[in-house]
């Protein structure tokens, strides 16, 4: 017993030091891009390379995906609304599950799952083929050419993807309320602008997706750069990088939704 | 030119234990020794991309070891790299690769174009300009990485086993480029190479490294006559001795 005890607390201890390092880690992809930036080594060309591959590469993904959550969250409200003859409150409901919740984590979730796999992957491989070596001999900081570009593109698509997101999960959830409720859409829009919900519950996502933005590019960058091993070492990064993200979306979900809960 | 002087660094144990190194102006140096020796890490604290320990590396009398980013961008730009797994950007094509260099340093796409084509015609590869490096074979991907580390016309070139991998022929004329090089650029060379036999006709001077130090350096004939076991051994190849 107590021996598994031991083991337990060195356990906890070493996965601490292990979050705390990451999260060190992160911070200093945040800051080398930010100083970058502001040195004016932003590479522009990358950056629009960058928002084009990663940002509207993403889209598709992003909209086939919030079409059926929106119809989902319909579906699975419908019975419970029917019952109470609480039809009229299906906007509202919709609007404050997607705007507060599911439009952000989702399209967290996805951008992590989509972007932040593929950037860990490409600098990961760059990594571990000394490439990123090979810019460093070429006097060119990585941190412009390469760091700061895709930060800033992740951040920008997962903003504009909850935006994109949120507008895509409401059609559809007004469009499942039409077809499974026969809720009129302007009843549907009049739930979702009666009053109940305000702009503070759409900047509330978007606060979150702006956390989630940052902590998908920097976990994947840091997990890239920290590729070692050859493939299998890339391979690594990946997984490790996906979970990690995952786990840090749900934290900093968490921290939002409490820093700035509904009175 | 690039003077080295007791540098050490250790990870888990020492690898380089108080290398002292001068390669001269215009010279070729080939660095040669045993795996391990610490060859390949002496190469990238000297192109910057290592922090060593302890010691001074100073590249055109400027000082490299702990010098700030901006210090060791401008030292770094004087200097043309070719790693030991050549690391060409796989995403570009050929022609993008050699240009990058000079794209970054601002030059006329005209001017870029005529260099590219020039570098690499040096270097026997006229016309690739379109093609993946993925496409290439071990020895055409080195002789594009040469062609890069070169197209600057920097003052100090350092190449990380030119011709691993090599069949004799495609040795002997990587070898017969990198003489050209200097005598063309004008640039200090430091080589590494386990094909000690047709790497050491080529040098004006040689070095031994072994176990992080530098047994012998001069020219070939000196260093054979130095009168180090490790030395000899390592020089004649023969399977008994100290190695």
């Amino acid at each position: 017993m107590v021996r598994f005890s031991g083991r337990l607390l060195v356990g906890l201890g070493q996965g601490l030091v292990g979050l705390v390092g990451a999260i060190g880690t992160q911070a200093m992809v945040l800051s080398s891009a930010i100083q970058a930036t502001l040195r004016g080594e932003c590479d522009l060309s990358e950056l629009r390379s960058a928002l084009v591959r990663l940002g509207l590469g993403s889209i598709p993904v992003i909209v086939s995906t919030a079409v059926f959550v929106g119809g989902l969250m319909v579906v699975q409200s419908a019975p419970l609304l029917s019952r109470f003859g609480a039809e009229s409150y299906l906007g509202w409901g919709a609007g404050f599950g997607i705007l507060r919740e599911v439009g952000p984590v989702l399209t967290g979730l996805m951008i992590s799952g989509r972007v932040g796999s593929n950037n860990t992957a490409e600098l990961g491989t760059l990594t571990v083929t000394e490439q990123v070596d090979g810019l460093r001999a070429l006097a060119i900081d990585p941190a412009g050419y390469l760091v700061a570009p895709r930060v800033w593109a992740i951040i920008v698509t997962t903003v504009v993807g909850t935006v994109v997101s949120m507008v895509v999960a409401l059609l559809g959830a007004a469009a499942a309320g039409l077809f499974l409720l026969h809720v009129h859409p302007a009843t549907f829009y009049n739930g979702l602008t009666s009053g109940m919900l305000s702009w503070m519950d759409a900047l509330h996502g978007l606060a979150k997706a702006l956390a989630f933005g940052i902590v998908i590019a920097t976990s994947s960058t840091a997990f890239g750069l920290g590729a070692k091993g050859g493939p299998p070492g890339v391979g690594r990064a990946v997984g490790a990088g996906v979970v990690s993200t995952a786990v840090l979306i749900f934290a900093m979900d968490a921290l939002v939704s409490i820093t700035s809960r509904v009175e | 030119m690039i003077s080295i002087d007791r540098v050490y660094k250790s990870f888990e144990s020492p690898v380089l234990r108080g290398v002292t190194l001068n390669a001269r102006p215009g010279r070729l140096l080939g660095l040669v020794g045993p795996p391990g020796a610490g060859k390949t890490l002496l190469l990238r604290a000297v192109a910057g991309l290592t922090e060593v320990d302890a010691g001074r590396i100073k590249i055109l009398g400027h000082e490299m070891v702990q010098s700030s980013d901006k210090t060791k961008r401008v030292l770094q730009s004087s200097i043309g790299m070719l790693f030991q797994n050549v690391a060409l950007f796989d995403f570009m094509t050929v022609g993008q690769n050699v240009a990058f260099p000079l794209q970054r340093r601002g030059e006329a796409p005209s001017e870029v174009r005529e260099r590219v084509r020039r570098e690499l015609e040096e270097v026997g590869l006229a016309g690739f300009e379109e093609r993946h490096p993925s496409w290439l074979s071990g020895g055409q991907r080195r002789r594009v990485g040469i062609a890069r580390a070169a197209i600057t016309r920097p003052p100090i070139l350092l190449y990380d086993e030119p011709a691993a991998g090599l069949d004799p022929v495609t040795t002997s004329r990587t070898f017969a480029l990198l003489q050209k090089q200097r005598d063309r650029l004008g640039s200090t060379l430091i080589v590494i190479s386990s094909d000690i036999d047709r790497l050491l006709p080529v040098t004006d001077e040689v070095a031994v490294m072994h176990e992080g130090r530098i047994l012998a350096q001069g020219t070939e004939a000196e260093v054979r006559a130095w009168g180090d076991p490790v030395i000899d051994q390592f020089l004649e190849g023969r399977i008994d001795g100290p190695l």
